[in-house]
């Protein structure tokens, strides 16, 4: 794209380690986040995805390296994974103090709060306590919360998590019409499904980050294959072979049968072999390409590396 | 297979709200079943009667083989149930925790001491004994309630959003454990937001203002919505989101517009477009999956 160049950095997180005690939760970060960027932050639990979005938006102090932005707090709109809201407060009142806060005229305030509750499509609840709101509308007046000082970086910390698959997306629809402007927004996920939100992708890993794509995660296992075994009478049995093996993550039961992850047939019949049992090694294997969430299990659990940058 | 719940026009009302609404679901011995609904839809309520810690006001229910509203301390005895909420004693140890609901569900002593520690040793929680449960990491958390939920030995394990926030690895893992379990004689009843992975349920339910929508397979369950999702991709991508918004209730997904309505197609949407001036847009077609099924039967 032609713009890419000449889009402003909002921030920069410059070598930056963040440690709890004796535990590294950001390990030599090196971040770079521009208007207009959309950033899925994907990677397993302790990884340091929440840290990293913390960092960003100026919760936590690095222990070393630098965070560099001119943003300030008027600029970072922030929601984490549990509700951030007052409960005893209404929706309205809600709006209006996280707006205050930010140090907003009264005037402008008062506009803002309408903009944010038709956005969220919080019009008829603005008098309701947010404590008394379902699960989406509690993540969408959180997000209302985030956005109502106009930051240009909005940051959401498993903005999604527990809310049912049609205020899902109502909410990515919010967002996606909350940055429509060019604010830039980082959000963490656990649901690999939802980098389809973003334009970048930032894979992290025992406090490291690096940048990636779906494009790039996928070729790392372009030598791989998802071998599939039709499964029928033997589920049960499946099943509990399984169980016994739940720390190989390259064999797993889906919808359309066993399903083992290797580079090569024999390479399949042999995972199958010390998995599931040499019953099963023999069977007829059909061949598909990794999913994105193969892929990623592949990575994560050290079984297949990414290529150098620029590799791909 | 014999049934483990079964429930005849199951009806509770709250007020002048019907919350149930005459449900009649089967969940059969040995199988993992899918309990799908927004919130609100009566999902927990509905598990409340069954468990019989909620009086019905219509209609019947039997878990395994107790009458649900009579005999609801007897049935309690065999189900194990894991909320969101985990409710374990924070200011506990973990041992001093399945301790204590082991205890609760009747068991003493040496049979007592026995289970704690089968169940500590399955989900890896030996080094962890002497913790206090509140310093513990959340993943922690989620196996030292599982571990006191099946202390009993249950026939029935009842999970509510078990992998809400579990990271890929640790949900295949889940998957198989739970595999393990039914594989074991075990009945497993979930609920849950995120579709994708209950397609590995061997049966589901939907369930949608107090009634029942939907009971059967998950590929069942898509194909009762048919029709492909259409993914359009323009240069006006805001206004096209805007206007099949309206039309379709379609939403965006980077930089495409994705359509889900059922019975909507390719030449509606191009029309539709090239009205309001987009002339230049091009509609691709992806299958539909339970995720789409849930959003089409809930705006239905």
């Amino acid at each position: 794209m032609s713009g890419t160049l000449a889009r402003a950095a909002l921030i920069k997180l410059r070598d930056v380690t963040v440690r709890h005690g004796r535990t590294v939760a950001l390990d030599h970060a090196t971040v770079t986040v521009k208007a207009g960027d959309s950033v899925a932050v994907l990677g397993p639990d302790g990884a340091g995805k929440s840290t990293l979005l913390r960092c960003l938006a100026g919760l936590v102090r690095p222990s070393s390296g630098k965070v560099e932005s001119h943003l300030g707090d008027a600029g970072i709109g922030y929601a984490g994974s549990t509700f951030d809201l007052y409960g005893d407060l209404t929706v309205l009142e809600n709006l209006s103090f996280f707006g205050r806060v930010r140090g907003m005229e009264r005037e402008k305030l008062a506009e803002r709060i309408e903009a944010m509750l038709s956005l969220t499509n919080l019009k008829g609840a603005r008098d309701r306590l947010a404590g008394r709101l379902s699960g989406g509308m509690k993540k969408g007046l959180a997000l209302g919360c985030a956005l109502v000082h106009e930051p240009a970086l909005l940051l959401l910390d498993e903005p999604t998590v527990g809310v049912d698959p049609v205020s899902r997306q109502e909410l990515w629809d919010i967002i996606a019409q909350a940055t429509a402007g060019g604010t830039a927004l980082v959000f963490t996920s656990t649901y690999l499904e939802e980098a389809a939100h973003a334009s970048r992708l930032l894979a992290m890993e025992h406090g490291r980050a690096s940048e990636t794509s779906s494009d790039r995660v996928i070729a790392a296992c372009r030598d791989w294959s998802a071998w599939v075994v039709p499964v029928a009478e033997e589920r049960t049995e499946v099943r509990a072979r399984l169980a016994a093996v739940t720390h190989e993550p390259r064999v797993y039961l889906r919808p359309e049968g066993l399903t083992v992850l290797a580079v090569d047939e024999p390479g399949a019949r042999e995972l199958l072999a010390t998995t599931v049992g040499a019953g099963f090694a023999g069977a007829a294997l059909e061949q598909s390409a990794p999913t994105f969430e193969d892929a990623f299990v592949l990575l994560e659990s050290g079984k297949a590396s990414e290529p150098a940058a620029g590799a791909a | 297979m014999t049934a483990v719940i079964e429930t005849h026009s199951l009806t509770k009302v709250f007020g002048r709200r019907t919350v149930v609404d005459a449900v009649d679901l089967t969940v059969k011995r040995g199988e993992v079943y899918g309990f799908l609904g927004p919130n609100g839809a009566g999902k927990t309520t509905t598990l409340r009667m069954l468990l019989g810690l909620l009086a019905s006001d219509g209609g019947s229910a039997s878990v395994l083989g107790f009458d649900c509203t009579k005999q609801g301390p007897q049935l309690r005895r065999l189900v194990g149930y894991v909320s969101q909420l985990y409710s374990l004693y924070l200011d506990l140890t973990v041992e001093q925790n399945l301790l204590f609901f082991g205890r609760m569900y009747g068991l003493h002593n040496d049979r007592l001491r026995d289970r704690v520690a089968a169940e500590m040793a399955r989900f890896q929680l030996e080094s962890e004994g002497h913790a206090l449960v509140g310093s513990l990491p959340t993943g922690t958390q989620r196996r030292c309630s599982l571990a006191a939920a099946l202390l009993h030995q249950p026939k029935l394990l009842i999970l509510d959003e078990p992998t809400s926030g579990m990271d890929t690895i640790s949900r295949r893992e889940f998957w198989a454990f739970l595999g393990g379990l039914v594989a074991a004689d075990t009945t497993v009843i979930l609920t849950t937001h995120h579709l994708e992975e209950v397609q590995v349920c061997d049966r589901l339910c939907l369930i949608l203002g107090g009634r029942l929508r939907f009971e059967g397979t998950p590929q069942g369950m898509v194909e009762a919505f048919p029709g492909p999702v259409l993914l359009i991709s323009t240069n006006q991508v805001k206004s096209a989101h805007q206007i099949l918004k309206e039309r379709y209730g379609a939403s965006l997904l980077g930089n495409r517009v994705r359509v889900q309505r059922q019975g909507v197609d390719r030449d509606e949407v191009v029309a539709t477009l090239r009205e309001a001036g987009i002339a230049e847009a091009s509609v691709g077609a992806v299958a539909a999956t339970l995720e789409d099924a849930f959003v089409r039967a809930a705006g239905s």
